[in-house]
C-alpha cells in the first residue's frame, strides 16, 4: 500500500536506531558507519530549511497552474469548477507518484505539498458542487486522508482521518437523536480511547516502522481529544449552540459534575501514568492540559482576578521547576533533571534565542509625538501595507 | 533502544560483542530525562510572572506609589545581577557554557527588569529630559556588555533590539513589518545602515575570533533589516526600482556566498525568498505596465508565477547538493 520503497524505509528506520545509538555513546562511530552502508536508504531528503522552501514553492507553482487551468476555462468555470479541482487533485496525485517512485523523493517538501494539495482539491472538487450535511462531509474527508495516510504515511492526513472518525461518530449520534444526543460524549470518548490504545499498541511493535510517525501523531491527537470531549467548557457550550438546550449564563448543563471531575482529573491521571509508565507523550499532553484545566475553571468560575492568577501561576510553574530540578539532581526513581547525552547543537540555542528576543522585544524609544508636540516620525504606529 | 534490532545487527556482525552487551543494559540502567519539560514550565512561568506582575502594578500604581515600585524592580534587578556575578564562570573569547540551568534565565531576568527600571524612571521622573535616545541608550551599552561579558546570546538579541529601538526601529523578524512605518524614507535609510553595520559586527566576531558564535545572531538580524529596507525601498521610489533591485540582488549574492561559506540553509532559505519577493515584484510591475495587454499580462504572470516556481525548485535542489550533507 505504502508508495515510498518499503527496503529503505525500513533502512532508514535501523540508520536512525543506529544513530541514536551512537548519539548515546552505545555504539562506535565505525559501526554505525558499517550498518549505514549495509542498510542504504538513498531516499531523496534535504536539510529542513530546504524542505520548507521546496513545499513553499511547490504550493505556489500548483497553485499558480490550477489558476492558470481556471483561467482558460473561464467561460464554463461555474459548471465546471468541481470536476476541475478533481482532476487537479488526481493530477496532484499522480505528480507525486512520479516523484516518489523516479524522484526518490521521501519527507522532501514536494512530497508533502503535493500530497496535501492533492487531498484538499479533490475534497473540494466533491463538497463545492454538492450540498452535504455533516456526515457525509466526514466520510468524504475520512476516505480521503485514510487513502493519503496508508498510501504516503502523511502525519497531517492521519490526524485529519483520525478527527474525521470521530466526526462521524459525532453526526451519527446527532442524527439518531434521542438518548443518542445526551451520551456524545462518552461515545466520542470511547472512540478516541480505543484509537489511542490501537495505536499505542501498534506503535509498540517495530514491524509498523513505517507508519510510526503517523501513529505517535494519532496517539498525541486522540489523547487531546479524548480530553476535550470530556472537558466541561466544551461539553457545555457545544450542547448548548448544537442541540439548542438555550441555558442561562450561569446555569450548568445535566450532570455538570461528571464533567467537572473529568476536566480535572484526565490531565493528572495522563501525567501519573506518563510518569509511571516513562511515557513521554502522556507527560508532555498532560501538562499542555493541565493549563486547559486553569482556563476551564477560570471560565466559569470569578474566583481570582486575571492578573492574580497569572501572577500566582507564574510563581508556582517557577518554585515547581526549581523544586523538580533539585530533587532530580541525583536521578530517582528513573527520572533525571540532566539533559539526555546526546550532541548538543548549537542550531537549538540560536533559535531559543530568537525566541527570547522575540517575546521581549522593545518598542522604538521615540517619543510618542505629544511631549511638546515637535515629534517629526512617531515610530510605534503601525502601518507597514503593502 | 531496540534491543532485538541490535541482536540481528549483531549476529550480522556490524556490531561488536562489547557494544552489544552494552545496549543489552540499556533498560535496566535507562534514565528518563524530563529536562526540556522542566525548562518549559520555567520559561512558561517567567512569561507568566513577570505579565502578571506587570499588570499588578500597571493597575494598583495608585495605591503601591511609584517609589515603591521603582525599589521593588531594582532590588529585583540588582539581586540577579549579584546572583549572576557570584555564579559565572570566568570570562572567555571563546564560547563559555552557563553554570547552571538556571543562570540563563536569571541574567536575563536582571537585563529585562534593568530595561524596565530605566523606562520607568524616565517615563515618571524624566531623568534624560526629552533626550528620549538616552533612555534607550543605556539599557543598550548594559545589554551589550552583559552579552559578552556573560556569553548569553538571549541577551545579545536584546542588545541588537535594543539598538535597533535607539535608532528608532524595530528589529525583531516577526514585528520587523507590523511595527515599522517602512513609507518613511529615514527609517528606510537607517534600516540599511544598521543592517550592513550588523552584518559587518558578525564577519568581525568570526574573523577576530572574538565570541565568533555571536556570527548567526548578529547576521540573521542583519539579513532581516537590510532585506525588508531595501525591499520597502524598492516599493517606495517606483521611479527608482530597477536601481533598488540592483541593491537587493547585491545582498542575495552576498549572502548566498555567506550561506555556502557558513553552510546555513537558513540563510540560503531566507535570502532566496527575499530576491524572489523582489522579482516577482519587477516582473509584475513590467508585465502591468504595458498598456492595451491586460489579458495577456495575467496569462504571462500565471506562466511567470509557474515557471519561476520551478526553477527556484530546481535552483534549491542543486544547492541543497552544493553544500554538504549535515
Amino acid at each position: 500500500m505504502i508508495a515510498y520503497n518499503k527496503t529503505w524505509l525500513q533502512n532508514k528506520f535501523i540508520q536512525e536506531h543506529s544513530f541514536t545509538a551512537l548519539g548515546e555513546y552505545y555504539i562506535t562511530q565505525e559501526e554505525q558507519a558499517a550498518i549505514k552502508i549495509a542498510y542504504p536508504a538513498p531516499f531523496y531528503t534535504p536539510n529542513l530549511f530546504i524542505r520548507i522552501g521546496l513545499f513553499l514553492l511547490t504550493g505556489i507553482i500548483m497553485i499558480f497552474t490550477f489558476g492558470l487551468l481556471a483561467l482558460i476555462c473561464l467561460n464554463i468555470i461555474e459548471r465546471a469548477a468541481g470536476g476541475l479541482a478533481v482532476f487537479f487533485g488526481m493530477a496532484s496525485f499522480a505528480i507525486l507518484e512520479y516523484f516518489i517512485k523516479i524522484k526518490k523523493h521521501f519527507r522532501s517538501g514536494v512530497d508533502d505539498a503535493l500530497c496535501s494539495l492533492g487531498a484538499v482539491s479533490v475534497f473540494s472538487g466533491i463538497f463545492l458542487p454538492s450540498n452535504m450535511n455533516g456526515l457525509s462531509i466526514c466520510w468524504v474527508i475520512f476516505i480521503i486522508t485514510l487513502f493519503c495516510s496508508l498510501r504516503y504515511a502523511d502525519r497531517l492526513m492521519a490526524s485529519g482521518c483520525m478527527l474525521a472518525l470521530l466526526g462521524i461518530f459525532f453526526f451519527t449520534c446527532t442524527l439518531i437523536g434521542g438518548d443518542f444526543k445526551a451520551i456524545v460524549p462518552f461515545v466520542i470518548m470511547v472512540v478516541s480511547l480505543i484509537i489511542y490504545i490501537t495505536s499505542k499498541i501498534l506503535n509498540d511493535k517495530t514491524q509498523f516502522y513505517t507508519y510510526g510517525d503517523c501513529l505517535q501523531i494519532i496517539e498525541i491527537v486522540s489523547l487531546i481529544s479524548l480530553y476535550l470531549a470530556g472537558n466541561y467548557g466544551i461539553v457545555r457550550e457545544l450542547s448548548n449552540t448544537m442541540f439548542d438546550l438555550r441555558l442561562a449564563p450561569a446555569q450548568s448543563i445535566p450532570f455538570g459534575f461528571v464533567f467537572w471531575i473529568l476536566t480535572v482529573a484526565l490531565p493528572l491521571l495522563y501525567l501519573a501514568l506518563g510518569a509511571i509508565k516513562r511515557d513521554l507523550v502522556l507527560l508532555r499532553v498532560g501538562l499542555v492540559l493541565v493549563a486547559a484545566i486553569v482556563f476551564t475553571v477560570r471560565y466559569y468560575h470569578d474566583i481570582l482576578n486575571i492578573e492574580v492568577l497569572v501572577t500566582i501561576a507564574g510563581l508556582v510553574m517557577i518554585i515547581f521547576a526549581w523544586a523538580l530540578t533539585r530533587y532530580l539532581r541525583f536521578p530517582k526513581h528513573g527520572f533525571s533533571s540532566r539533559e539526555r547525552n546526546t550532541a548538543y547543537s548549537q542550531d537549538k540555542l540560536s533559535v531559543e534565542s530568537l525566541a527570547l528576543a522575540e517575546t521581549f522585544s522593545p518598542q522604538p524609544a521615540l517619543p510618542p509625538g505629544t511631549e511638546f508636540g515637535g515629534g517629526s516620525f512617531g515610530g510605534g504606529g503601525a502601518s507597514g501595507d503593502f | 533502544m531496540n534491543v532485538p534490532l541490535f541482536s540481528r545487527l549483531f549476529e550480522e556482525g556490524l556490531i561488536t560483542s562489547a557494544s552489544f552487551e552494552k545496549i543489552k543494559t540499556y533498560p535496566a540502567k535507562q534514565l528518563f530525562s524530563v529536562h526540556w519539560e522542566i525548562r518549559a514550565i520555567l520559561y512558561l512561568g517567567i512569561l507568566l510572572l513577570t505579565g502578571g506582575l506587570g499588570v499588578l502594578v500597571y493597575k494598583n500604581i495608585d495605591s503601591i506609589g511609584h517609589q515603591a515600585i521603582l525599589a521593588i524592580i531594582a532590588t529585583i534587578c540588582a539581586g540577579s545581577f549579584y546572583y549572576c556575578l557570584k555564579n559565572k564562570l570566568p570570562f572567555s573569547k571563546e564560547n563559555v557554557r552557563s553554570p547552571n540551568a538556571y543562570f540563563d534565565y536569571i541574567l536575563l531576568l536582571a537585563c529585562l527588569s534593568f530595561i524596565i527600571f530605566i523606562g520607568y524612571f524616565q517615563y515618571q521622573y524624566h531623568i534624560f529630559g526629552n533626550r528620549y535616545g538616552l533612555a534607550t541608550f543605556f539599557p543598550m551599552l548594559l545589554l551589550f556588555f552583559c552579552a559578552y561579558y556573560f556569553d548569553h546570546l538571549a541577551v545579545l538579541g536584546l542588545a541588537i533590539t535594543n539598538l535597533g529601538a535607539w535608532l528608532g526601529i524595530t528589529v525583531t523578524p516577526l514585528k520587523l513589518l507590523e511595527g515599522n512605518d517602512f513609507n518613511s524614507t529615514n527609517i528606510i535609510f537607517t534600516g540599511i545602515l544598521l543592517g550592513t553595520g550588523l552584518i559587518f559586527a558578525g564577519q568581525l566576531s568570526s574573523k577576530k575570533n572574538y565570541k565568533a558564535h555571536f556570527k548567526f545572531t548578529y547576521s540573521n538580524f542583519g539579513m532581516n533589516v537590510l532585506f525588508v529596507s531595501t525591499l520597502s525601498g524598492m516599493f517606495r521610489f517606483e521611479n527608482a526600482y530597477m536601481l533598488w533591485f540592483l541593491f537587493v540582488a547585491g545582498a542575495g549574492c552576498f549572502f548566498y556566498w555567506y550561506a555556502k561559506g557558513e553552510q546555513s540553509f537558513y540563510i540560503l532559505l531566507m535570502s532566496t525568498l527575499y530576491v524572489y519577493i523582489a522579482l516577482t515584484y519587477v516582473i509584475l510591475k513590467m508585465l502591468f505596465d504595458m498598456n492595451g495587454v491586460e489579458m495577456a499580462a495575467i496569462y504571462g504572470a500565471f506562466i511567470y508565477f509557474i515557471v519561476s516556481g520551478i526553477g527556484l525548485v530546481v535552483f534549491l535542489m542543486r544547492t541543497n547538493k552544493i553544500f554538504k550533507n549535515r
